[in-house]
């Protein structure tokens, strides 16, 4: 127990050290611990931290013991243009100072992550990838430019420390180590990104993301390998896969037990005649499917779980062949347990169009709840949209984004056609009542972007309604038009806010 | 209104101060949660390794942090205040961050410290902080000749 005097000693003596303020205060920072100094040197650009290492013999080894090493802070790989002029004597030696940096280190120090976007030889890269394995590191992540192709540095395979691993080049690319040494190794990678691959002389990679290779891969993510031509993916632990640019792909087929995710933009080959696209994911949630060209053949098994569904398809031409018509309709129905589903573009009135001709019909989306879709909403879209709305019976959220010209459609909404019957769009809706007595008690929300004062786009909101027999909010967002047609716009308004309803709480919003 | 069930612990620092705290704010800290959890909680906490007055700054950042009524960007000012203190109350606090574990107050103390650094030179550096310079003036020059590109 301390004496009272004792006490109050030492409490004037902090307070007289702490009002010494214009005396040189002790050097309390370097008190600190390594690990919460490094902490501090995390949020510094790498430039500021290597800085550091003249300040004292102990900032010096924090330096060499620094854990990440992060040197794309200084923008080494900029546009391809301008970058060599701005680039300091250093960085046009091909960054080889890098290497030196790694080659400093304490000895005994790891590596936890090493990131770089620079120019390199080839003998730098492979140099690189090696010293970093020496010091386990566990995050790699490469973006280089070279001059010519090379080939996958192969001392990564088997590294055990490595967990991420990205491996991105410029043009033109590097090639592939065969699959049977590729599965060999990476027994502890969880993420691995590989982009602009050389696949030429290697069109077939069936063999490589198998149920064995990869054990613990979780997120996958392969861009531009061209010359790809086959594809299987399963890969027991996987979760994310995503799939991108890989123009000359004609057979894809995913069957990972495990995988939740799915992204395949700008895929397959428009020109074939034998492309093929199988999934069977039961665990599968989401899928972006963005602007890839129709297969042939599609199936899509098993997608028990799936959530949300992202679709656009890239079309060579309007016509499309009964195989392919056939092959989109059997997508549309692999993916029809979805509960929420947005369609890109306008590939929802292609199969309209070419459904009515060859009697292909689409199957029920029994779970279906929300949907988005784009369309340019003339009248000959409204059986196709009848259709759409037949085979949701659940859905209960509808957001339809016109677009395209719609000038010729602006005629103006007569107010002598008001009191009378209707016009041919009215009456066709009225018509579709019975069919689509489900949909019309479970509809909630509407939102209609792009609405303009159209007899077409007024004839579907008086249907709604006339009939949704729970709709709560109609929302009717327009475009902007000249200032001369905001009296009729009002006049308008004040119209619709007239209609009957079948529910009373429905409320219309105008934006 | 008092709650009944509000658990409060009484933290006590090393100059013998102390501070009554709910539990819910506390265990921020990791190694108070720790403690909590493990059950050995004596009553009061000692906490030798922080001094009075940086025990009340901890737990009034402690506490603001809790409450869950404050938005995100709330706090954000919250921080923003909080850091505009002299260098070394800073650092203290940084030190009893770090014994108590307590990853948010790290956070913003490492940012605020870090953001300072990245303005100034070497030599500014060292004055603020105060580092002593152990190079000799040969040593120095040849540490900084290991990283040129550091200094271009």
């Amino acid at each position: 127990m301390e004496t009272r005097s004792a006490k109050r000693k030492k409490l004037l003596d902090s307070t007289k050290k702490r009002l010494k303020s214009d005396e040189p205060q002790d050097d309390r920072i370097s008190d600190l611990p390594d690990d919460v100094l490094h902490q501090i040197l995390f949020s510094l650009p790498i430039k500021s931290i290597a800085q550091t290492s003249v300040l004292s013999k102990r900032w010096r080894k924090l330096w060499y013991s620094f854990p990440d090493l992060d040197f794309t802070s200084l923008k080494i790989l900029m546009n391809a243009s301008n970058a060599r002029k701005k680039m300091s004597s250093f960085e046009l030696k091909g960054a080889e100072f890098i290497d030196q940096v790694l080659g400093l280190r304490e000895k005994h120090t790891d590596i936890r992550a090493l990131r770089i976007c620079a120019f390199l030889s080839f003998s730098t890269l492979n140099g690189l990838i090696r010293r970093a394995i020496k010091h386990n590191v566990q995050e790699l992540d490469i973006e280089v430019s070279t001059c010519d192709y090379f080939n996958f540095p192969r001392s990564i395979i088997m590294s055990e420390s490595l967990r991420v691993f990205r491996l991105k080049s410029w043009r033109p690319g590097f090639r592939l180590p065969p699959p049977e040494i590729m599965k060999a190794g990476f027994r502890s990678l969880s993420n691995l990104s590989l982009s602009r691959v050389i696949l030429h002389h290697q069109p077939s990679l069936l063999n490589l993301f198998t149920d064995s290779s990869f054990p613990l891969l979780k997120k996958l993510h392969l861009e531009a390998f061209s010359g790809l031509k086959h594809l299987s993916i399963i890969c027991r632990a996987l979760e994310d896969l995503a799939l991108e640019s890989c123009f000359q792909l004609e057979d894809l087929e995913i069957s990972s037990p495990k995988l939740e995710r799915l992204r395949v933009s700008s895929c397959f080959d428009a020109y074939s005649v034998s492309s093929r696209v199988k999934i069977d994911a039961p665990t599968l949630q989401i899928i972006f499917w963005s602007y890839n060209s129709i297969t042939e053949e599609s199936f899509l098994h098993n997608l028990t779980s799936l959530h949300e569904v992202f679709v656009g398809f890239f079309l060579l031409h309007e016509d499309l062949s009964g195989a392919k018509l056939l092959s989109m309709s059997n997508f549309m129905s692999g993916i029809s347990h979805c509960r929420r589903l947005i369609l890109e573009n306008q590939c929802i009135e292609i199969l309209w169009k070419n459904t009515f001709f060859a009697g292909v019909l689409l199957c029920p989306f029994n779970k279906l709840e929300s949907l988005e879709l784009s369309t340019g909403f003339n009248k000959h879209n409204n059986p196709g949209l009848a259709s759409l709305f037949r085979i949701s019976p659940a859905i209960h959220t509808i957001t339809i984004n016109i677009v395209g010209d719609r000038s010729t459609e602006r005629k103006q909404w007569n107010k002598d056609l008001w009191d009378l019957s209707s016009s041919g769009e009215e009456r066709y809706w009225e018509s579709q009542t019975e069919a689509l007595n489900c949909f019309l008690n479970h509809i909630r929300v509407v939102k209609i972007h792009g609405f303009a004062e159209c007899a077409n786009d007024i004839s579907l909101v008086k249907f709604l309604l006339k009939k949704g027999k729970v709709l709560q909010e109609l929302f009717l967002c327009t475009s902007l038009s000249k200032p001369r047609d905001s009296l009729l716009r009002e006049k308008i308004r004040f119209q619709i806010m007239g209609y009957s309803r079948a529910s009373s709480s429905a409320k219309i919003v105008f934006q | 209104m008092s709650s009944s069930e509000e658990r409060k612990l009484i933290l006590k620092s090393s100059d013998n101060e102390e501070f009554v705290v709910k539990e819910s704010s506390a265990v921020q800290c990791l190694t108070i949660k720790n403690l909590v959890e493990d059950r050995c909680v004596s009553d009061p906490i000692p906490l030798a390794n922080v001094d009075s007055k940086i025990l009340a700054l901890v737990i009034e950042f402690m506490e603001k942090h809790a409450e869950t009524t404050l938005s995100n960007s709330e706090k954000k000012e919250f921080d923003v205040e909080f850091v505009k203190k002299p260098f070394d109350d800073l650092l203290e606090l940084i030190l009893a961050a770090n014994y108590l574990d307590f990853r948010e107050l790290m956070d913003v103390l490492c940012n605020t410290c870090a953001k300072q650094m990245e303005n100034w030179s070497v030599e500014e550096v060292r004055e603020k902080f105060n580092i002593q310079n152990d190079y000799t003036v040969e040593e120095e020059k040849a540490a900084r000749a290991e990283n040129p590109w550091a200094f271009e």
